[in-house]
């Protein structure tokens, strides 16, 4: 049964469907125009001596004019088609694939979070990129089939027309080629595909960034390095494999070709000797570039490994379980007996020791993870400012926007309460400064208050604040205390808090204390079952 | 750009820097010359053979009169393909080890501190495609400038032997096929550098928000994210498009003047052996040279169009590496001999910037820690406490003195420090996996003793598999506390007379605050100890206080 991945391939295939015909009609073309090109002017050639040798009575019959016309034109046509055939079958292949990405990601959201969140950040970009790109080249490669096809017919018809054993020993010979090739493919060994050693190596090169500079007074820092120079032997061993294989298979059918071309001489001089040595020679040239039009299909087949591995990896992305969680976001939570309402009624204060899985239960709210005992989440209903404060690679606008579009002066009314306007109005470039991969200029707290301000900015019932005002400094703490609570009242919204200090707390009138140390281990473990 | 970038290297330093890597290589380099070579002659020989193979039986039609014409045909196309199969191999082999040495020399880099992983993060997030792009160079492009110096002269210099007019013939076409590769080469450098960044910015957006996930569905900003994706996958396609557009027009018009070549000669010999030249014949032409010319001729252009076919590989390979150049690093700093005991650690002066915000400075700041000190660093937020802590981290500048002597140069004193950052990060591994990154070689019974002084116990008896449980890189399932307690542990585990803390009791509840409390004096015990902290109780136990 087809998964819904093929399904996209095909369907992606269906909507090109014109560029791809054409790019393998101009493909087919191209390998139609080069052996006859080249068999054309052989045959003209040898045709020219033997009637140049005959005297002027067989010069004066013989037609010079059609050949040396065709043989232009030919010139002429190959190239066209050949800049034809790249431009389309590229162009197809580049705008669908430009299609299927954002497709993949999309389908990525859509899954059930527990899962979503559980993938590896590099091997699934990896995925998007490298598998992608070689899908592509797969797509680009579709005409190298109606050309090897083109090529072949073509050339058997006109060494037919010079001689029949011509013909017979050429179609002998694609034959063999043809077995040799599937078997080399079939037989040589097989290395771990490329592109999943190139998601393995890019992954743990992304885990050495991520505790950089923490790991710099790590010891291990050269078992790294001998970890990731073991994944890039395992690499150039795996392109190794495949280049030779590919080479192996191109040296076959050059091999091949150096074998026929005499033995179609042979065959000539035995049963053909009496015909015209024009006809041999047109049976040579094209023969020759017969083979020459096979390499592109070669190719194909050795890459064909790769081009599975690619698909695989995208289908496990893209049909991954896709089963809804079925959380349905609801007006108030339910923990441990005690029902809460999602609205502007609700000032909770989430108390309990650290570890005590408070970060958890926020998630759980916002239906990102489950969380044994809690029933019901409204993520829909939520504005969350988590409390590793994540941000987007982006400038702060982006990462303002991701709570909806907001005019200029909500922004600066966000920021202001989140107390971080005076920052960002310092700032060369304001609201457009970049900010996460490569921007550092956020402290900590700066990040925190950013993060406040976005959550401030969504549309939503309730806030979700996590650790606010931690690592803030005390005057800090108390003006955007002050801020909150006026924005509370402003906007009639509700606050669930998490937070150790004493500052933030007296905004809350209710407290869900959550199990003293862990016994909460059989929540944690109540989590991970519920994940499987 | 924000972040700090190298100097912009100019077009010669780029092409030295392509020379310096392939420095390793010359010897495996100077055999896949030799090997091209030998491809050369092979091609030759077949062309002589065919062309034999049909003025032989001219001569006499038997199947005898074949022989040598059919051995050479043969034993040329099986050495070029032999030739073909050894040059392709060494080259992949050259080119990969080049890729492979750029890459590990950056990560070593980065490991040693002399990238700073925070602002080049986005370079290094790219370094995969970037370096990719270097082996089409090495692979292809490299072997193919050499072919197409060397083969189409030779090739040329055996067609004049046999007929002047024919190479007179192919010389002319050459002129504007040699001019149209030169104009298309270089309209297409600037194409190359915008795919290359484009690509970059792709494979950046999507380990962006693969990582924040969590918050774009939280915010249900899903769409925007989409559409996002979506806007730098078209300009990927598009500009790889304009790439190749101009790389496929150059090929089509090498192939042209190749096929006009190709035709004119063929017209021309069949004219002459037909006795109907319109002028008077100037050289002696048989069938033989005839059909031997007209088979090579062909050859005159196969290294040209080779070359313009790789020509890309070029241009992206000089994208590559600009883009890998402007990786800025520090110059080598050699480890600081061992220190011993407990340092004293003297700022003079240190002044913070920020490359992208010119403006914004803090310091400077001037303090001495005394050999066994507890410094206590507080200030508002965004006054530089993390940042004064990271400086110290990376090797360079004079205005941080260990013992007298300045931190960087020939001086990196990282192995001798403990640091905990205050998100302390992890790796995807087991938790022992985790805390073994303060110590390789901690035995079991440290481990253990570090799980049970920071309060991990409870943590690991939560758990089936203990220390061996796996944890992920998001750290799903741990606190923020419990992050702190495994990069605490971390600390306890090292054996470094510096200690850095970034804040080390935030995000914990009093209880805890207390229990990590009592474990900071053993952590400081014969420790040079610099932390940052806003908690009074942290405060209390330094011997001095630098406000920032």
């Amino acid at each position: 049964m087809r998964g819904d991945f093929d399904k996209t391939l095909i369907a992606l295939k269906t909507r090109h469907r014109g560029g791809l015909w054409l790019a393998a009609v101009f493909a087919a073309g191209v390998s139609v125009a080069a052996v006859g090109l080249l068999g054309l002017s052989g045959w003209f050639l040898t045709a020219a001596a033997t009637a140049g040798a005959a005297g002027p009575l067989a010069v004066r019959g013989f037609n010079y004019l059609l050949p040396s016309a065709l043989i232009r034109t030919l010139a002429i046509v190959r190239t066209l088609l050949r800049y034809g055939e790249r431009l389309v079958g590229h162009d197809v292949a580049l705008r669908a694939m430009a299609q299927l990405r954002p497709n993949l990601f999309e389908r990525i959201l859509g899954l059930r979070p527990d899962v979503s969140l559980g993938l590896a950040r590099a091997d699934t970009s990896s995925r998007l990129v490298q598998d992608v790109a070689t899908l592509e080249t797969a797509m680009v490669m579709r005409s190298a089939g109606p050309a090897a096809l083109a090529g072949v017919v073509t050339s058997v018809t006109l060494a037919a027309l010079g001689h029949p054993s011509s013909a017979g020993v050429l179609l002998v010979f694609f034959v063999l080629g043809l077995i040799g090739v599937w078997w080399l493919h079939n037989s040589l060994p097989q290395a771990q595909p490329e592109t999943e050693r190139l998601a393995q190596l890019k992954q743990r090169f992304q885990d050495v960034l991520d505790i950089l500079p923490d790991i710099r007074t790590s010891d291990p820092r050269h078992g790294w390095l001998d970890e990731i120079a073991a994944l890039e032997d395992g690499l150039a061993a795996s392109r190794r494999n495949l280049i030779s294989r590919d080479a192996l298979a191109s040296a076959w059918i050059t091999v091949l070709t150096g074998l026929c071309l005499p033995v179609m001489a042979l065959f000539w001089a035995w049963f053909g000797s009496d015909g015209d040595l024009a006809g041999l020679a047109l049976a040579l040239l094209a023969g020759a570039m017969g083979f020459e039009s096979l390499n592109a299909v070669v190719r194909h087949m050795g890459q064909w490994h790769e081009q599975e591995t690619a698909r695989r990896r995208l289908r496990e992305l893209y049909d991954h379980d896709h089963g809804q969680s079925g959380d349905k976001d609801s007006d108030s939570f339910t923990w441990k007996g005690e029902t809460y309402p999602l609205d502007g009624s609700l000032r909770l204060l989430i108390a309990g020791v650290s570890g005590s899985g408070k970060t958890a239960l926020a998630e759980g709210l916002l239906g990102l993870r489950r969380v044994a005992g809690l029933s019901g989440s409204g993520r829909s209903a939520i504005a969350w400012q988590p409390q590793d404060a994540a941000l987007i690679t982006g400038t702060l606008r982006h990462n303002l926007a991701m709570a909806g579009t907001h005019d200029e002066d909500a922004l600066w009314s966000a920021l202001d309460d989140a107390g971080l306007s005076t920052r960002v109005k310092a700032l060369p470039q304001g609201l457009d400064t970049w900010v996460g991969d490569g921007g550092v200029t956020l402290s900590g707290g700066e990040r925190k208050r950013l993060a406040l301000a976005r959550a401030y900015l969504r549309d939503a019932r309730v806030l979700l604040l996590d650790e606010p005002t931690e690592g803030l400094d005390a005057a800090t703490e108390s003006v955007i205390i002050e801020r909150l609570e006026a924005r509370l009242a402003r906007t009639g919204q509700g606050l669930i808090l998490i937070s150790h200090r004493l500052a933030p707390q007296r905004l809350a009138n209710r407290t869900l204390n959550l199990a003293m140390p862990r016994d909460a281990a059989a929540a944690l473990l109540g989590i991970d079952s519920e994940c499987m | 750009m924000t972040d700090p970038v190298a100097p912009k290297p100019s077009a010669n330093d780029i092409q030295r820097q392509l020379r310096a890597w392939m420095s390793g290589e010359t010897a495996a380099m100077r055999r896949g010359m030799l090997l091209a070579l030998g491809e050369g002659a092979a091609v030759i020989g077949f062309a002589w053979g065919l062309s034999h193979l049909v003025t032989d039986l001219w001569a006499a039609r038997t199947p005898a009169s074949l022989a040598v014409a059919a051995i050479i045909v043969a034993i040329s196309l099986v050495l070029r393909a032999g030739f073909g199969l050894a040059a392709q191999r060494l080259n992949l082999g050259v080119a990969r080890a080049i890729v492979r040495n750029v890459r590990l020399n950056i990560t070593a880099q980065a490991l040693e501190g002399r990238i700073d992983a925070l602002s080049q993060r986005r370079r290094l997030n790219t370094l995969f495609e970037d370096s990719e792009a270097l082996e089409g160079y090495y692979a292809r492009f490299h072997q193919a400038q050499f072919q197409a110096r060397l083969l189409p002269l030779l090739v040329l210099g055996v067609i004049a032997m046999n007929s002047w007019v024919c190479a007179l013939i192919l010389g002319l076409t050459l002129v504007p096929f040699v001019a149209m590769m030169a104009i298309l080469g270089y309209s297409s450098a600037d194409e190359s550098k915008r795919q290359l960044l484009a690509l970059s910015r792709l494979s950046n957006l999507l380990l962006d928000r693969i990582r924040a996930l969590p918050l774009i569905i939280a915010f249900g900003d899903g769409p925007r994210q989409i559409k996002t994706v979506s806007d730098s996958a078209a300009a990927v396609a598009d500009s790889t498009l304009r790439v190749l557009r101009i790389a496929f027009v150059t090929s089509a018009v090498l192939e042209f003047f190749s096929a006009l070549a190709v035709a004119l000669i063929a017209v021309y010999c069949g004219f002459y052996l037909l006795g109907i030249l319109p002028f008077r014949p100037v050289e002696p032409l048989t069938l033989a040279t005839a059909f031997f010319v007209l088979a090579l001729s062909p050859e005159v252009y196969a290294p040209m169009r080779r070359l313009a076919a790789a020509y890309h590989d070029r241009q992206a390979a000089i994208a590559a590496a600009e883009r890998l150049m402007a990786i800025a690093t520090a110059a080598t700093a050699r480890p600081a001999p061992a220190l011993g005991s407990a340092p004293g650690l003297a700022f003079s002066r240190v002044i913070i910037n920020f490359d992208d915000d010119p403006d914004h400075q803090l310091g400077p700041f001037s303090f001495d820690c005394p050999p066994g000190s507890i410094t206590c660093l507080t200030g508002p937020t965004g006054s530089g406490k993390s940042t004064l802590l990271r400086r110290i981290l990376t090797p360079g500048g004079e205005d941080i003195r260990v013992n007298g002597v300045a931190v960087g140069r020939d001086h990196d004193l990282a192995a001798q420090i403990a640091y905990v950052s205050q998100s302390p990060p992890l790796i995807a591994g087991t938790l022992a996996d985790n805390l073994m990154l303060g110590n390789r070689d901690a035995t079991p019974a440290m481990l253990q003793s570090a799980v049970d002084r920071t309060g991990l116990g409870q943590l690991i008896a939560a758990r089936p598999e203990g220390l061996q449980t796996i944890l992920d890189d998001r750290g799903s399932g741990l606190s923020g506390g419990e992050r702190r307690r495994i990069g605490l542990a971390r600390a306890l585990l090292r054996p470094a007379p510096i200690l850095l803390l970034d804040e080390p009791t935030a995000d914990l509840d009093n209880d805890s605050e207390t229990a990590i409390l009592a474990l900071l004096p053993e952590l400081f015990d014969g420790r040079t100890v610099i932390v940052t902290s806003h908690a009074d109780r942290v405060i209390a136990l330094a011997d001095q206080v630098v406000a920032l």
